[in-house]
């Protein structure tokens, strides 16, 4: 029926796939979602690394996942094993990692800078703030952490958690803000020294603009920032060549996660026609915190009883009974409305929402459970 | 805290994660400090005026949006921010002359740049709220007395909170750190800025506020209340509860609701320890200025 959690589409999408995007606003459980998925994943035998962005302090905790590391980290196989779910016996792991931008950073550039280039970026205050200075930070070096653990071989499948956004796709189109910001061209306004008298000229203006409105200070920053840069910019253009290969080829679907509180069906339509505009992987949709399933459940009215306290008790719940019907009605429509939407080639399936989440790796477990049977 | 108290603050910053109910929130909040006589401008974050805006939405459905504050009616004004108007009026006020402001930002490095650093354009948002309060009338009043400001999400909060300090460590000197120094003044006045987390009465909500709280607070910006919202109703005996759990089977309709009704009294148990106020919004089926009209009614009994 239309409240069914799990289909087949999913677990073959778990088992064949080597990147796994999951996009969506914030607030919908996108991480929660992802970790399962890579928990189910895990479960079939293969070797996941969830990577994520900006996790919930509990759910953290639930991965085992310190605030900050330079490297992925195992999901302890004894907490799972403790919930009845034992790793050990497939040839499957889960790792996880929370993207540090900084760390991503600094290794690109150390990777593809000579030393002396690396040290003059790595000390600039710059560098430091490069975040809050330069727009698509986080995204270009979760596409950049993506490309080296694609490239290392080490994992069968990397489940991406994107940073939230208000347009599901606005992850594809920031790392294009990013190089806008280090793009060469605008080292010559920057660099008076090079180019043409006019350019000069132009850079001079800019110069005296920056300087007055931001002080002395940072337009040397801005000049020893990109000054050090020459070369390094070729380098990074070829590795988003390589994500944008990566992510717009078979080996890659991308998911969007969404709830029945948010618009969830021109969200949905949006998210389709996007990706075929751009040529990308369209798999499916993850409906969170669906009460599709309860449309089928009895109502209470049916356990009628002779005990005055409970009859009363079951009055006053009958009202709730047959709200919560209502919804769940709802929840189903939306749901046939997004899989009419994902069409023949794709799919959509609905996370339940869990009554008693319990413990949030207990929870993680549940809900991997009822996406994949 | 009364609603009075709150609303001697001239700035206040509603935050919550993603989902949380921040902006029927900001719409409550702003009806209802216009209903004590405050001129209150409501304001959200926005690219383009084009584009539907969703506190607008809840307080004047009918209306376009616009970029300086446009009179709603009933003593509440509404207004688009965006930074790159910010970083206009701060270049302007920075250059000896205007139109050298208008010619750099003409200069497509200048803005490409602009558009790419968040910093400069999360400052041009600070620097356009500044001025907006600042707005004085003709007798010497302000134009606005409560800026209501229906935050984007809270990592973004915490990011723009610390902002101004980000600045002054990169801009040294020059009037950008003059104003992100002004910027972290207004910030940090526990008697002009305040701000309003909100939440739901659920395990991992209610974790996240404590988290935003801590990190405003660790950010010395003051937090004025916590508003969980969605709270549900119960209607039950502690007794009746318990009865019908035991005899009811796991999977039957209004199972959940009295899951629901059981975790929301411990998620907001958790929140009680706080020193913060916090204030409760009852779960509702309402959409659009309903759901606000039900907001301003709990409200208003919750700060009696």
């Amino acid at each position: 029926m239309s409240g069914t959690t799990s289909t087949p589409e999913l677990a073959s999408l778990l088992a064949t796939k080597r990147v796994l995007v999951l996009c969506g606003p914030g607030g919908v459980g996108k991480t929660t979602t992802s970790a399962a998925l890579g928990l189910a994943a895990a479960r079939s035998g293969r070797k996941v690394l969830v990577l994520t962005i900006d996790p919930a302090r509990r759910l953290a905790d639930a991965l085992g996942l310190p605030l900050s590391a330079p490297t992925p980290r195992a999901v302890p196989a004894e907490r799972l094993a403790a919930l009845g779910l034992d790793l050990g016996a497939t040839s499957g792991s889960l790792e996880a990692w929370m993207l540090d931008p900084r760390v991503v950073f600094e290794r690109v550039i150390r990777v593809l800078g000579t030393p002396e280039q690396t040290e003059k970026i790595l000390n600039t205050t710059l560098f430091g703030h490069l975040s809050e200075l330069a727009a698509g930070m986080l995204e270009y070096t979760a596409g950049e952490a993506l490309y080296s653990f694609a490239t290392e071989g080490r994992y069968d499948l990397i489940v991406l958690d994107t940073p939230p956004a208000r347009n599901a796709l606005d992850f594809l189109d920031a790392p294009e803000r990013l190089s806008s910001f280090l793009e060469e061209g605008i080292l010559k306004f920057f660099l008076p020294s090079e180019g043409s008298r006019f350019l000069a000229a132009a850079g001079k203006f800019v110069g005296g603009v920056f300087s007055r409105a931001f002080g002395d200070g940072f337009v040397s920053e801005l000049q020893v920032f990109f000054g050090a840069f020459g070369g390094i910019f070729g380098g990074m253009r070829k590795h988003s060549d390589g994500v944008a290969a990566l992510l717009g080829s078979d080996d890659a679907a991308f998911l969007l996660v969404t709830s029945p509180e948010e618009d969830a069906r021109r969200e949905a339509e949006v998210f389709r026609s996007e990706l075929d505009r751009r040529n990308m992987p369209f798999a499916g949709f993850v409906l969170n915190r669906s009460l599709a399933r309860l449309a089928s459940w009895p109502h209470p009215s049916s356990f009628a009883d002779s005990t005055p306290s409970l009859t009363s008790a079951l009055g006053i719940l009958a009202p709730i009974a047959d709200e919560e019907r209502r919804e769940a009605e709802c929840h189903a429509e939306l749901l046939a409305e997004l899989r009419a939407v994902a069409g023949e080639r794709g799919f959509a399936v609905a996370s339940p929402l869990l009554l008693d989440p319990g413990d949030a790796l207990a929870g993680l477990v549940t809900l991997s459970r009822e996406l994949v049977r | 805290m009364t609603l009075e108290a709150l609303f001697t603050r001239r700035l206040l910053i509603v935050t919550g994660k993603g989902g949380t109910g921040k902006t029927v929130l900001s719409a409550a909040l702003a009806r209802l400090a216009a209903k004590r006589g405050k001129r209150v401008v409501a304001c959200e974050v926005g690219r383009d005026p084009g584009v539907p805006c969703p506190l607008l939405g809840l307080l004047a459905p009918e209306r376009r949006a616009t970029l300086e504050p446009q009179d709603l009616g009933g003593g509440v004004s509404h207004a688009l921010l965006r930074g790159e108007d910010g970083v206009r009026e701060f270049l302007g006020e920075a250059l000896p002359f205007r139109f050298m402001a208008d010619r750099a930002l003409k200069v497509d490095a200048v803005r490409r740049f602009i558009d790419a650093a968040p910093a400069f354009s999360e400052m041009g948002l600070l620097y356009r709220g500044m001025r907006l309060l600042d707005a004085k009338r003709r007798d010497g009043k302000p134009v606005h007395d409560v800026m209501i400001l229906d935050a984007p999400a809270s990592g973004h909060t915490l990011a723009f909170a610390a902002l101004p300090d980000t600045i002054v460590k990169v801009f040294t000197a020059g009037p950008i750190a003059k104003a992100a120094k002004a910027g972290i003044a207004m910030l940090r006045d526990t008697s002009v800025t305040t701000s309003v987390v909100a939440t739901l009465p659920e395990a991992l909500p209610v974790s996240e506020a404590l988290e935003l709280e801590a990190g405003l607070r660790a950010r010395s910006l003051h937090v004025g209340a916590i508003v969980a919202n969605q709270v549900p109703r119960d209607p039950f005996s502690l007794h009746e509860r318990e009865a019908l759990e035991r005899a009811l089977p796991h999977e039957v309709l209004g199972r959940r609701e009295l899951a629901r009704i059981s975790r929301a009294a411990v998620a907001l148990e958790r929140l009680d320890a706080l020193a913060v106020p916090v204030l409760r919004v009852n779960t509702s089926t309402a959409r659009g200025r309903a759901l606000v009209d039900e907001a301003c009614l709990n409200l208003d009994e919750a700060l009696a």
